[in-house]
């Protein structure tokens, strides 16, 4: 999509608004026009004295009243714009996210939470800037071209010369603010090192203190100072260069009037109100087209952010991104219910042929087979880094994988929209929790769940951590959880996926935060209160001894099924991973 | 301690170095102010001349002298800004260098009361706000003061009505900006802590996106988007439409200030009191007291900001270290360790209570116990970063208030549980930033076993931030090389609580063996497996040595605690719940 059309498409938002704005500030910007020619008629006056310098009351009152009229349209435009600025970036931030975690097919985000904020805050500002300029447009145009007419009207030929230095400003700003910004960028870079290194310097003090490393230490807090002060400078130099060009061509635009006028006053050419004319449009003209040379630059870089914005979307077709549909500002919140799919009750989950491998070419999994029976307990097992985690991942859509899933014998297209609540549910190795209440994060927001909140608090035996919280289930947990225990995070994920009363459970390891009788206390729970089928990863003899069924796993590959007693029977590998758990038991 | 901040001894004690530069900053200073009060009277003349008719010749030299004055300004005015964002980040990165260096001096006491969070704001926030007190301070505030007042002055010399004039304009707008300027400030941090909650929200969901994704969350996250939108919206739009208020008022002003301008050169004009060139010259002199008006708003608040930052690194700078250094410089090889009735207090809360055992040369300990029941303070008195409160800690003989601390430090290599790295390069992660050669380096990972990684990977390979992309066992194994590239004749060890997977657990046995040849070496062990191979254990609870001897002797006899843990069996009774 070329630039322009992408204008449009966001400018189709609240075109209402857009335009009204923009007819705003056609207006603030193309009234100097009036002021110039106000100043004129003043001076040309007060030039001539006597009693036509009372005259010259009249265009300095009109100067007076429209000076102030001015400021008032830009108030009422701004405070439609602000509006409009606000609510057009939270529309392109809902459409993100929700491509994010809406959209079918697996999602992998391309970079880490922290990066891909930025692209939330930053991309998405940039884009809006450069939207912002097209409101100036019309008026920009107005003065550029009134301002020239009127002063050719005056002077024809003068105006002429006058055009080099202004166009010159345009040409210098569009090639040189690209390089302002990879300053600032280099500048806001040598900053965080900075930053950084006092926080680990401060926080390791202790190993500094230890190792007697103060002098070294503080020799590479001094390279970072030096770098983050060159960047400042350089930064204030092309700064300074920049505004300077801007400076000397509006000096150097009054200079020639004033060259040529010297001449042309005397043999009334040119009077002293025009004179006043072209001192008021010339440094406003040079601004302007100081203007327009940043924007020339911020078009090249819109398409770039727009660009990192669909990155990070993946796959998001542009019409996903640019939804137009009103951001929800006021009247009663949205009350979502689940869906009901009027899904079959699982009778036997099958797994054909299931590979993945990751893009950095690291191994994945190969060529995995097995099946799930109702009510069945299935543990899958190996060493680190064998594939468990990827295998369930690759099970539930979170990762692309090939291969097949039948569910009830029945091929599954979508893993990912498939392997939802009621049919499935998943605690990851490492469970993310939210900044909200306990609550709020065990039941996400549904009704549903909220029901259920007491019974998924049981069953994942966080029921005496309530105890000692202070505000029971309505304690906020603080940002990603930071409030509660490792175990407690990983208790409340796991009540969080028994609140969905879904058929099918994964745990991706819970053994990690969970000691060994919390652990057993779980699966005794659970398994006596419910009719569920469980998909655990664990090396724990609290999983294996409860197995249906074990899936061994060995460098991707799955090597070995059966029963606990089976498999020590005939796997070495199998004994040797028993034997470990009991180390650790 | 004085609460009120020395701005004096700030720019004496900061500028000093720079006082040649300074000078310089403040002549070129000088002479753009006067140009750009020059430039409008240029006009002026101009204008006035060619009223009078004069000749073509003498109206061009002054638009000659206008096009100099106006170039020379710009370019007085930009190495100005250089100079003074010279002058200003060569004084605080001194600063901030020297504040570090006396915050590394003082005890362990100090930091940890403080996160290193605070010290960023100490060091970078505090320290820039000074900054921007110095460079500005000059740069602006005073410029922009001798700006305006050379304004005033040349106008009440051209006319004192017109002085009149800009005066009151001056006083008015300056009184109605500072006012305004709070409403801005209020403003921009209701903004700031807006868009943080913002994003926040956005940046944990990214970070879970696979726990919404799984369990269907997705559609009920995106409508607990809503209520966060719309706390934005309104709150940002508060917020900004305070700012526009502030800025709209402040442009009406200096609009006014243009109307007025004209309005009273006319009247000034028809009552025959100045010239038409000068009543243009009011017009370019209240257009010229905008930006000074506008920087002077600004400045004086970030005199405030910066007030606060002068008074908190005062009082930073007074603290003192209660450990001082000593004069015996300790021989090299391993040394004795020699607690004699030791006792000592962390906050009034008592940690060790008569503590006494000695370890010979060469050998090795174990400690064993609770966590919270001593162990580690008494490594950290070895390590003297504490003094005990009674009792004396000797290590090679020496009471350690009378060994020189580089000294002290050289002798006793630690390796701690949680292992400081830094985002840097591993051959920096080593070395603490200091130039050793690479076989040197080479060879302390060969001894730990990460040898043929690093050949692989090589030194220069950056370490992410808290060792980010290495396992706690790879971090332990770095903090051994650390030790190795020392070679100290004391090491102390907190060994890992956490399981290691098992190519790492071997690689460690491996190379804690080799750390105990020739040293004395203190460990705190978590599992038993570890002291198997130590001389002598001590198990330490509430702060008392409830158990020490031989471990063969106490191993043996039926009765000991060591053997008590030896029979119930593993890891998880040694107190160490830590998950």
């Amino acid at each position: 999509m070329s630039t322009l059309r992408l204008v449009w498409e966001v400018i189709r938002y609240r075109p209402g608004r857009f335009f009204f704005c923009m007819f705003m500030w056609t207006l603030v910007h193309g009234s100097p026009l009036l002021f110039g020619i106000l100043i004129g008629r003043v001076f040309d006056r007060l030039a001539d004295g006597g009693s036509v310098a009372e005259t010259a009351w009249g265009p300095a009152i009109v100067f007076a009243v429209l000076a102030i009229g001015r400021n008032l349209i830009i108030w009422l435009g701004d405070r439609v714009w602000i509006k409009h600025w606000i609510e057009q970036s939270l529309q392109l931030r809902r459409n993100l996210l929700r491509w994010v975690l809406e959209a079918p097919g697996s999602r992998v985000l391309p970079l880490a939470p922290g990066e891909a904020v930025s692209t939330f805050r930053d991309d998405v500002d940039d884009l809006l800037e450069y939207m912002e300029n097209w409101v100036d447009m019309g008026g920009l145009v107005l003065f550029g071209v009134g301002s020239v007419w009127i002063m050719a009207s005056i002077d024809a030929g003068l105006t002429g010369l006058l055009l080099i230095p202004i166009l010159l400003t345009l040409v210098i700003t569009q090639a040189l603010s690209p390089q302002i910004r990879k300053r600032r960028r280099a500048m806001r870079s040598a900053t965080d090192q900075v930053t950084g290194f006092i926080g680990e310097a401060f926080g390791g003090v202790q190993a500094i203190k230890l190792a007697a490393a103060e002098r070294p230490v503080l020799d590479r807090f001094h390279q970072l100072n030096t770098v983050r002060h060159k960047a400042a400078l350089s930064d204030t130099v092309l700064t300074e260069v920049l505004r300077g060009v801007n400076r000397n061509m509006s000096t150097i635009t009054i200079a020639i009037v004033l060259l040529v006028a010297a001449d042309a006053i005397g043999d009334g050419r040119f009077s002293i109100g025009d004179l006043a004319i072209f001192l008021t449009y010339l440094p406003r003209l040079t601004d302007y087209m100081a203007f327009a040379g940043d924007i020339i630059a911020q078009h090249r870089r819109t398409g770039v952010a727009y660009e990192r914005i669909r990155a990070l979307s993946v796959d998001a077709p542009d019409h996903e991104l640019l939804d137009r549909a009103r951001v929800s500002l006021q009247g009663d919140l949205p009350h979502i219910e689940l869906p009901d799919i009027g899904i079959a009750p699982l009778r036997r989950l099958e797994v054909r042929d299931l590979s993945h491998w990751f893009p950095d070419g690291g191994e994945g999994i190969g060529g995995v087979d097995f099946a799930v029976e109702r009510g069945s307990f299935t543990v899958v097992t190996g060493k680190i880094g064998s594939g468990k985690s990827t295998l369930v991942r690759a099970l539930l859509g979170l990762v692309p994988s090939r291969g097949e899933v039948l569910w009830n014998d029945q091929p599954v297209e979508d893993l990912a929209s498939f392997f939802v609540p009621p049919r499935s549910a998943y605690t990851a190795q490492v469970p993310r929790l939210f900044s909200e209440s306990l609550a709020d994060n065990i039941a996400l927001g549904q009704h549903a769940a909220r029901e259920r909140l007491r019974e998924a608090v049981q069953l994942a035996v966080l029921d005496p951590d309530l105890e000692r919280l202070e505000m029971g289930l309505h304690t906020m947990i603080g940002a990603r959880g930071v409030k509660l225990s490792g175990g407690q995070v990983q208790r409340s994920a796991a009540a969080r996926m028994l609140a969905t009363e879904a058929e099918l459970l994964v745990f991706d390891d819970l053994s990690s935060a969970l000691d060994i009788h919390t652990e057993t206390e779980l699966w005794r729970r659970l398994l006596a209160q419910r009719d569920v089928t469980c998909i655990v990863v664990s090396h724990r003899r609290a999983a294996l001894q409860r197995a249906d069924q074990i899936l061994l796993m060995d460098r991707g590959r799955l090597v070995d099924r059966g029963t606990l007693a089976e498999l020590l029977g005939h796997s070495e590998l199998m004994r040797s991973l028993w034997a470990e758990a009991g180390e650790a038991a | 301690m004085t609460a009120s901040p020395s701005y004096r001894a700030t720019l004496t004690t900061y500028l000093g170095p720079h006082r040649g530069r300074v000078t310089i900053l403040v002549i070129l200073l000088l002479g753009s102010i006067g140009l750009q009060l020059v430039i409008p009277l240029i006009l002026r003349t101009f204008i006035d001349s060619a009223i009078a008719g004069s000749a073509a010749s003498g109206l061009a030299i002054a638009g000659i002298a206008y096009l100099v004055a106006g170039v020379v300004n710009q370019l007085l005015d930009a190495f100005a800004s250089y100079l003074g964002a010279d002058i200003g980040w060569s004084a605080t990165n001194r600063l901030r260098e020297e504040l570090s260096s006396h915050l590394f001096s003082l005890d362990m006491g100090f930091h940890n009361d403080t996160t290193p969070g605070e010290m960023i704001e100490r060091v970078d926030g505090d320290v820039t706000a000074i900054s921007e007190f110095i460079s500005r301070f000059l740069v602006r505030l005073v410029a922009a003061g001798v700006l305006l007042t050379g304004v005033v002055v040349v106008c009440w010399f051209e006319a004192p009505m017109m002085g009149l004039t800009v005066t009151i304009y001056v006083v008015l707008v300056l009184a109605l900006l500072i006012r305004l300027r709070k409403l801005a400030v209020a403003a921009a941090e209701e903004e700031r802590e807006t868009s943080a909650s913002l994003y926040g929200f956005i940046e944990e969901r990214l970070a879970g996106v696979d726990d919404i994704r799984s369990l269907g969350a997705g559609r009920f996250t995106m409508a607990r988007f809503v209520p966060v939108m719309r706390d934005f919206y309104t709150r940002t739009n508060l917020a900004w439409q305070k700012r526009i208020i502030v800025w709209v008022s402040a442009n009406t002003a200096f609009w006014a200030g243009d109307a007025l301008a004209l309005i009273v050169g006319v009247w000034l004009v028809v009552r025959g009191s100045i010239t038409a060139g000068t009543a243009y010259l009011i017009l370019q002199y209240v257009q010229l007291v905008r930006r000074p008006i506008e920087q002077m708003t600004q400045e004086l608040q970030e005199l405030q900001k910066a007030a606060g930052g002068i008074v908190r690194i005062d009082q930073l700078r007074r603290l003192e270290t209660s450990i001082v250094d000593g004069e015996v410089e300790l021989p090299p090889g391993p040394l004795a360790i020699e607690f004699e009735e030791v006792s000592f207090s962390y906050q009034d809360r008592g940690v060790l209570e008569g503590v006494s055992f000695r370890l010979e040369p060469g050998r090795s300990l174990g400690l064993l116990g609770r966590t919270g029941g001593g162990k580690t303070t008494i490594t950290r008195l070895i390590s003297r970063l504490y003094d005990p409160d009674h009792g004396v800690v000797r290590v090679g003989g020496h009471d350690l208030r009378r060994v020189r601390s580089d000294s002290l430090r050289g002798s006793i290599g630690v390796v701690t549980q949680d292992v400081q790295l830094f985002r840097a390069t591993v051959r920096d992660n080593l070395t603490f930033f200091a130039p050793r050669p690479d076989d040197e380096i080479l060879a302390a990972l060969d001894a730990v076993g990460l040898g043929s990684w690093i050949r692989g990977v090589g030194l220069g390979t950056e370490l992410g931030s808290a060792g980010q992309g290495l396992s706690a066992g790879e971090q332990q194994l770095l903090a051994f090389a650390r030790v190795f590239l020392q070679d100290p004749g004391v090491v102390i060890l907190d060994e890992p609580s956490s399981r290691l997977d098992p190519v790492t657990e071997m690689l460690l046995a491996t190379a804690t063996e080799r750390i105990y040849a020739g040293r004395t070496v203190v460990i705190i062990a978590h599992r038993l497996e570890t002291v198997r191979t130590t001389d002598q254990i001590m198990v330490v609870e509430a702060g008392r040595i409830v158990e020490h001897g031989p471990r063969e002797t106490l191993g043996a006899d039926p009765d000991s605690r060591y053997s008590g843990l030896l029979a119930t069996g593993r890891g998880g009774l040694l107190g160490d719940t830590r998950p």
